[in-house]
Formats: C-alpha cells, structure tokens, sequence
C-alpha cells in the first residue's frame, strides 16, 4: 500500500526524481572515473571504463522510472507526452484542430453560461411553480392591469388562488443621507411577500394593520439600497427616511437576490427597491381603474389553466352582474410566475442552444475529417506499431489521448471566450434580459465545458481512433506510401462528414437568415418618431415642495426655457412617458355627441405634452396643428390625437373641432380636438398601437385635479445628444439641487433596449452561421484536398491517356458538387422541420420564408464552388510524368 | 575470470538479500560503495553491471525496507545514502531462514547424484 503511494506520487511530480537520479548515477560514474584514473589510465580510458561497469546508463534509467511510477499512469502520461510532441509537429493541424474546437466549444460554453444565469437558475421565489400572476384582458387590452375591487373578488370568490396579492410601481425622490436618490417604489399588499414565497433578510415584512391609510410609513428596502445607501447597517430597522418628502421608518431589508416579478420585465430598466405598504381605502374601492399587477399562491392541486378558467368564469359573471359593460368583454387570466418572467426570453434562448449545438457538432465534424485525414498519412505508423505488438487497446488510446488534449486545450480556451461574452453581455446590460448581469463563467459552467471536452473527444476522436483499428498490418504495410486506394471505408466517413457539415450549415445559416429577415421587418417598421439626436431625462416634482399645480406647471415652464436656451438645442419638449420606455395606461373617455354605444365606453391612453415634444420626438403631424405656447392653463383645453383615436370615435366626420372629456362622469371640462399626428409604437416594438391622446402639460389638472409630476424631457440636438447631459443636470440643479434627475439617455437607447433579445439572438445566430459557413468551406476544401492528392495518380493516368485539364476540373467539381447537393437537401428537409420552433422570435416573416429558404442554398452551393476550385484547380494542373512516377 | 561467472538478474532475490546484508555489516553507504563492497565480497564471481544496483535499491526503498537521504561522501561529494530500517533488518532474518532452508533443501536433492558420479 505504501509502496503504490509512493509510485503513485513519484509519477505526479516526475521531473524532480529524474534530476535526482542523474545526480546519483552521476556520482557513481565520477567515483568509478576516479578510481580508474588512479589505477593510472587517462581521464578518457577511465571515463569509458566507468560506462563500461556501470552498464547501460540509459537502460538502467529506463528501467528505474518504470520501477518507480505506476504503469497505468506511467503510460497515460507517456501517451499525453508522445502525443503532445506529436501535435507539436505538426503545428498546422494542430492550429486548425484547436481554432475549430475553441469556437465550437467556446460558443457553446458562452451560450450555456447565458442560458444558465437567465433561465436555469432557479428564481429567487419559493415553489416558484405554486405561483401566479393574474392579469385582465378586455377590447383593445390582451394583458393588463387588475384593479383594487378585482383584488378583493379574487381574495374572496376563487377556490384555486389561495393567497392574492397585488401592488403598483412608481418612482420616487428619495431623501435624507447621502444624494437625493430616484428610485422605482414598489407600493405592495401586506401579504406580497409571503405570496411570494420570500422573506426578510432583515427585520419583517408588513403587518396588515400597517396596510391601511394612515399607518403605512413604513417600509421594507432591497439589499442593494441597504448597502448601497445605507453603508450595510444593520442598525437601519427603525431608522427614518423620506420618499417625496414624507417620512417612513425602515422596518426590513429584503435578501440579495430578490426582486419584484415585475422588476424582471415591465420594471425591468428601474426595477424596485424600497417597498411600503400598498394601503388600499377600504371606503372607495376602485373597480373602474385598473392600475395593479397580481400574483397568486395556487391551492394544493390547482394550476394555472385552471385557475385561469376560474377567472374567466368569475369574470363573465362580474360582467353579467353589471360592474363591466358587456361590450368591453372584461376577462381575467393567470400565468405560471416562471413563464410569467422567463417566458418572453426562453425560445431565444433555446434557438440559441439548439444552433449552438448545431456549431459544435460541425466543428467536431470537421476535426474528426482533419484526424482522419491525420490518421490515413500515419497508417503505417500504426501498422508498424501493431505489427511490434502494440495492444488495440493501446492504439485506441493513443489515438484518444491525442484527440483528448486537443479538445483540453479547446476547452481551456473556449472557457474563456465564454467569460468574454459573459462579460461583454454584463457590460451591455440589455435591460430587455433578466438577469443578464449576473452571466459568468461558474462551477457548473466550469463542469459543462469539461463535460463538453469530454463528449467532443468521444464525438470527434473515436471514429479516427476505430479507423486505426482497422488497419491491418499487413495489408498497410505492403500499401506502398499509400498510392493505391486508402481503403473505401475511409473514404466514405470523410464524405459522410463533409454531408453532415454542409447539412448542419444549412440549417445554422437558414436559421440566420430568418432572424436577419426578421430583424429587418423590425428596423423597417415605423415607429412613428425619429429617435436619432433626441437625449431623454426624467423628473419628479415631489408633492411636499411642489403642492399647488400652478407650482409644478411654472416649474416645468422655466425649465424648458432654460433647456432651450442651451447651445445645441434646436427643440425641446417634455412628455409624460417615453414611447418605448415606460408602458402608458388608458383613461375612460367620454365622447361628445356620439351616438355610437361603443364610443360611451371610449379609452385612450393617457399622454402628457408640452409644446415642442413632437417636434423634438420627431413625430408626424397628419392634419390640424400640434401643441402651442398659447396652450396655457386657462385657454381653450385643447388635445391632440392619434390616427388610431381618430379611426376609433370618429369614423365617419372630421375629429378635428370634436370633444370629448376625461373620466365618464360629468366633471372636468370638454376638451377640443385640435390635430391628429401618426400612431406611434409606445408600449413594445411590435405591440398593437391603441387609442391616445396628448393633453398640454399646462392644461392637464384642469381634467384630473392633479398635475403631471413626472415628466421626461426630450431634447433634439444638433450634435451628439449625449454631450448634452452634463448641461441639462446643471440647469435642473440650478433650479432645484434636491431634485434628481433620472435615466438620462438617448433616445436611440431607449429603442435599442426595446429591441435587444432580437438584435442579440440574430448577431449571434449570424456570428455563429458565419462561423458553420467557414468550417463548413475548409471542411469541403480539407476533404476534397485529401481527394485530389489520393487520386492524383488515377488523375494522371486521365490525363495521360488525354483528359483536358477542363475535364478533370469538371471531374473533381462534380465529385464536390454531389457531396453539396447531398448536404444541401438533408440539410432543407431538417431546417423546413426546425424553423417552425422559431416561430415566436421571428416578426414579420414565416418560418418558411421562401427567399431566405432559396437564397441560403444557393449560398451554400457558392460557397462549396469557391472552396473546391482549388483543389480542382491543382487536379488540372497534375503533371502525368509526375504524377506516375510518384514513388 | 575462472569461474562461469552469475547473472544478476537471475539472481533478483539474492541481490535484494546482498544489498541489505551489506547495509547491516557496514552501516549507511551509497550506492557506489554498495557496488564496490558486494563485487569485493562475490570476489568476481558475480558479473553486476554496477547500474542495475540502483532499481533494486528503489525497490528495497519502496518496500520500506531501506530508506535514502542526500548527504556528503569521503571525497566531498554530494551523495545519496541508503540504510536499513526496521523493517529491513527482520526481513533480513526471515529471508536468511528461507535462505538456510533453501539451501539445505537443495543440497539434499544433490548430494546423492554427485555420489554415484
């Protein structure tokens, strides 16, 4: 036992014993040398006498090292050794081998590591799979908010919800400490938490009597803000802070990794991270207005489709009892909370899985077809080896270990093509990716990659290695420098593997090109507005400083005199939510004189202007005129519509001059139509446009009683709007230094976030088609190369008996052209069958689309052509004295 | 050289026996003194190449029969030189009984053929 230890770990740390038995055989050889000279021969005749006694230096080494390691491992190491030295020399395959399995291992790793940190990861929610969120749907609406009465209706009539909690966001000026701070508030039921499934890291939770009107100062805050603004005390329970100036007391702090299930998607670029209670007035439940998300516990047994069903049952009753209008077909739904936060993102991901898995294999394949072709020059080699009596198994091995320290190296290196793109992603931030930030290279990616070594040997080296097996030893001992064919079978595995290539490629590059399709309805769609040289901020008057309306609108007022008066600014304007970036709710309508039904139960979505914010949006005014200076608080209340509104209430008269008032009842005055400017995307790139109007900024409580405290600025600049930042914090600071100023950005941004999974997943599936296509031309130039050169004597003998060198160019051509056509139609029959799957990350164009499905072929073909032109160039150019004399 | 001389692989077990009753009689010795003192002692008859002296002192040394360290030789030079251990020194006389009694064994099968000769 002690002994094999010993062996054990004298073969780990061989380099030391060596050095030590030199010294010793050394000192042996130098005493005998000694002796002899002193019998009196010369220092040479000494010198080989002592050799002479001592024997054969080397043998005697030979024989201690193999004495002293393990066998096994003493030839697994011999192995790596002899096959690193044999990588060594031949540095050209080596290099190629290692470059493809880098790329097919390295995106795969990458890809992993993302698919890991967004979507395997478990939440940061208990029984994430017992949990809900609740949504309303009606005309016009597919998902969106519940109100406060649904709420209690939900608590109370539906038999598989066991807990229902709801909550709104918004953001707020948080003061007292350090800087003031905007940050997202979450305004949440008593019992959000434990519906959750989470619980304090610190302190507690809210308490329902805390969740009334009038006791709920209190407030929870994220593990980030804690550490972050409160320097990680955990003397911070009980201490006061100050949102817009009230003050609440701080009674929790959430642990790290928690989240809203909100805070992944529509709050996704200003998640948040203080929360206070909801604090819902038992005395004027709101049923009309739907400002809330929900989210349920489900009763043992219950799901979300029957849940669901439920809902819709619950709904259709509510609406025959009267509280909805039958025309608004009111319904309810709930969706798994995992589907809820992941889903938007998870067939991307799984597209790029499944490609990437697509790249790997074609790499693999062509390393496979680079040792093949190794292995067919080195046969004799092997044969001279097995004739010695080399066991198969040893052989197999060899070849293995071989194949296995290429794909190590693959390994180490694709790991850190994947910590790149790990960090490349975290730099981007997408905020369209959950979890996006926390990509990177862990233990389980860490394992993935060495499993991915493991399974790419097993794929790409066993095939060479059983090849070698084959071998006779007589058969390829007699083969002289294999002129005569090396062995069919051989030859078959290469162009099985150049079909497989060509076909894998097809699929990749179709996938790519359907995503580029894609991606270019999206870029050709109207936006309605200009994004380009626009720069966005936002602000928040708090109530506390800024009471009276009359307060917020001459705030507001100056404060664009002094942005317009900024050099660079050509127009300058403010809305109160940015198309694209925050979603916009709709306002019950009342029109003015319609008869039609329809139009009593009118919506819009709600918008804030100021005078210059569609110039500065860039958006198109259709007919009428677009907001003025002259639209002050007590002119005209005029409006602004979309085309959509327009279509909507006015299908048949001119809707400029028409009224119509916010809210159904019989307050607020009538406001008057005053130009229609074109529908604009706001609530998602691709979501359907509704109904909206545009109020003055001015004129706004006129309708509400409240005015707009949050606005965002939008700025068209001559220059590069971002140089403007600076300047628009000091004008704002200027007037106000308690006020932060939030999410300053272009507006390009603004869009590019609303477009980043698609424009991530068709880069990277259009790098890694790139990619299929390069392998898959040096796989078919590699293959076809090694053709030549085998047939070149048969190509000889052709030309000799009086082939032109165009038919020996049309000969190889053909052969290359067969291989192609092959790999072309297995590879359009699996990608027709595949692209369905993409169907949900592709806009604007059909998984069947037949440009992309005619196009990439004839590619693929061009490709092939320019790849096999030189080999079959140098099959023309064969010298048949050359050629024959080969030997 | 008179005598058909030994060779010392045939003689594997006699060589560990002769390294380790060497390093009893003469206390710790490196490995060339080792070499010098078992060719004095065989008198020629026993052909070593002196190399082959160094796998059987690893193994002696594997078997924890022997242990090495580096130290300094008469002539000042730096050297690795074996003893015995413990254990060593019982297998010593285990091995010598078998020895006696392989010997005696032998001798018995023997002795009557050289008789009728």
């Amino acid at each position: 036992m002690r002994s094999l230890l010993r062996r054990l770990l004298a073969t780990l740390r061989p380099s030391g014993a060596d050095r030590d038995l030199d010294d010793e055989v050394g000192f042996h050889l130098q005493m005998l040398t000694d002796e002899y000279r002193a019998n009196g021969m010369s220092e040479e005749e000494a010198r080989a006498a002592a050799r002479r006694s001592f024997g054969g230096v080397e043998q005697v080494k030979q024989t201690y090292r193999e004495r002293r390691g393990l066998p096994v491992f003493q030839t697994l190491w011999q192995d790596i050794r002899h096959g690193g030295r044999g990588l060594r020399r031949s540095p050209a395959f080596t290099a190629a081998a290692v470059v493809t399995l880098t790329l097919g291992i390295g995106a795969t790793a990458a890809i992993f590591s993302v698919a890991r940190a967004v979507v395997f990861k478990p939440l940061p929610y208990r029984d994430v799979d017992r949990r809900v969120m609740i949504w309303s749907q009606w005309r016009g609406f597919d998902k969106t908010w519940v109100s406060e009465a649904e709420l209690f209706d939900y608590r109370t009539r539906c038999a598989t919800l066991a807990q229902v909690a709801a909550w709104g966001t918004e953001q707020v000026n948080l003061t007292g400490g350090g800087d003031p701070l905007r940050i997202g508030v979450g305004r949440v039921t008593a019992n959000t938490f434990e519906t959750l499934g989470v619980r304090p890291a610190l302190g507690r939770g809210f308490t329902r009597e805390e969740d009334v009107p009038g006791r709920d100062a209190v407030a929870v805050i994220s593990h980030g803000l804690w550490q972050r603004h409160f320097g990680a005390d955990p003397g911070v329970l009980g201490k006061t802070l100050h949102l817009d100036g009230e003050p609440y007391t701080v009674v929790g702090v959430m642990p790290p990794e928690f989240q809203l299930p909100t805070d992944y998607g529509e709050d996704a670029a200003e998640p948040t991270e203080l929360w206070v209670p909801l604090a819902i007035n038992m005395q004027e439940v709101e049923r009309g207005s739907h400002g809330l998300y929900a989210a349920a516990v489900l009763t043992p047994g219950a799901t979300a489709e029957k849940a669901t069903s439920e809902l819709r049952a619950l709904a259709a009753g509510l609406t025959r009892e009267g509280l909805y209008p039958q025309d608004m077909k009111f319904t309810a739904f709930a969706v798994g909370l995992e589907e809820e936060i992941l889903g938007n993102v998870r067939p991307a991901l799984y597209l790029l899985l499944g490609a990437v898995g697509f790249l790997l294999l074609i790499s693999c394949a062509n390393v496979a077809s680079l040792l093949l072709a190794r292995s067919e020059t080195r046969q004799r080699d092997v044969a001279v080896r097995a004739a010695l009596g080399a066991g198969r198994a040893r052989l197999v091995r060899h070849v293995l270990t071989e194949s296995l320290i290429l794909a190590g190296i693959g390994s180490v290196l694709g790991l850190v093509v994947a910590l790149g793109a790990g960090r490349a992603l975290a730099a981007l931030g997408p905020v369209g990716i959950p979890r996006a930030a926390a990509v990177g290279v862990d233990l389980q990616v860490f394992g993935f990659t060495a499993l991915l070594a493991l399974l790419t040997t097993g794929l790409f080296g066993l095939l060479p290695a059983l090849r070698a097996l084959q071998v006779a030893p007589v058969n390829a001992l007699r083969e002289s420098g294999g002129r005569t064919t090396a062995g069919l079978a051989g030859r078959r595995l290469r162009h099985a593997l150049v079909v497989s290539e060509v076909a894998l490629a097809v699929v990749l590059v179709i996938g790519a090109g359907l995503m580029i399709r894609s991606l270019e309805s999206l870029q050709n769609l109207d936006l309605g507005f200009r994004p380009k040289g626009v720069l966005t901020a936002r602000l928040w008057l708090p109530q506390a400083s800024y009471e009276k309306p009359e307060q917020v609108v001459a705030f507001y007022q100056q404060l664009l005199d002094r942005v317009r008066a900024l050099p660079g600014v050509e127009v300058a304007g403010m809305v109160r939510l940015l198309p694209l970036g925050a979603t916009i709710g709709d306002w019950g309508l009342l029109i003015e004189g319609d008869p039609n039904p329809m139009a009593t139960r009118a919506k819009g979505d709600w918008q804030v202007a100021s005078d210059g914010a569609f110039e500065a949006l860039g958006e198109r005014l259709i007919r009428g005129r677009l907001l003025s200076p002259r639209d002050t608080t007590d002119a005209e209340q005029v409006a602004v519509i979309n085309e959509t509104m327009a279509r909507t209430y006015w299908p048949t008269r001119d809707p400029i001059g028409q009224r119509f008032r916010m809210g159904r009842g019989d307050k607020g005055p009538w406001v008057t139509v005053v130009g229609i400017v074109g529908d604009e995307r706001h609530n998602g790139i691709t979501a359907v446009v509704k109904e909206k109007f545009y109020r003055p900024h001015s004129q706004f409580h006129k309708s509400t009683g409240n005015p707009a405290r949050g606005m965002t600025l939008v700025i068209r600049t001559s220059g590069d709007p971002a140089s403007l930042a600076g300047s628009v914090r000091q004008v704002v600071a200027s007037m106000d230094s308690t006020l932060p100023v939030a999410a300053i950005r272009p507006m390009t941004e603004v869009v590019e976030a609303s477009m980043v999974m698609p424009r991530l997943t068709g880069a990277v599936l259009v790098l890694f088609a790139l990619l299929a296509l390069t392998l898959a031309t040096v796989g078919i130039y590699g293959v076809l190369s090694y053709l030549v050169n085998e047939r070149r004597h048969e190509i000889g003998i052709r030309v000799a008996v009086g082939a032109s060198s165009g038919q020996v160019l049309r000969l190889v051509l053909a052969h290359s052209l067969a291989l192609t056509a092959s790999g072309l139609a297995i590879g359009l029959v699996a990608a027709a069958s595949l692209t369905r799957l993409m169907s949900r990350v592709l806009y604007g164009v059909q998984p069947l689309d037949p440009l992309t499905f005619l196009a990439v072929p004839a590619l693929l073909a061009a490709v092939a052509g320019v790849a096999s032109y030189l080999p079959a160039r140098r099959a023309a150019r064969i010298d048949p004295m050359l050629a024959l004399r080969v030997d | 050289m008179t005598k058909e001389p030994l060779r010392a692989d045939v003689l594997q077990g006699t060589l560990d026996l002769m390294v380790l009753r060497t390093l009893e009689a003469m206390g710790p010795q490196h490995g060339f003194g080792l070499a010098k003192r078992i060719g004095q002692i065989s008198e020629g008859a026993l052909e070593l190449n002196q190399g082959t002296l160094y796998p059987a002192l690893l193994r002696l040394e594997q078997r924890g029969w022997i242990r090495s360290r580096w130290g300094v030789s008469d002539h000042n030079r730096r050297a690795k030189f074996y003893e015995l251990t413990a254990g060593g020194r019982r297998r010593i006389a285990d091995e010598q009984k078998s020895w006696t009694r392989t010997v005696a064994l032998m001798e018995r099968f023997l002795r009557p053929a050289d008789e009728e000769a």
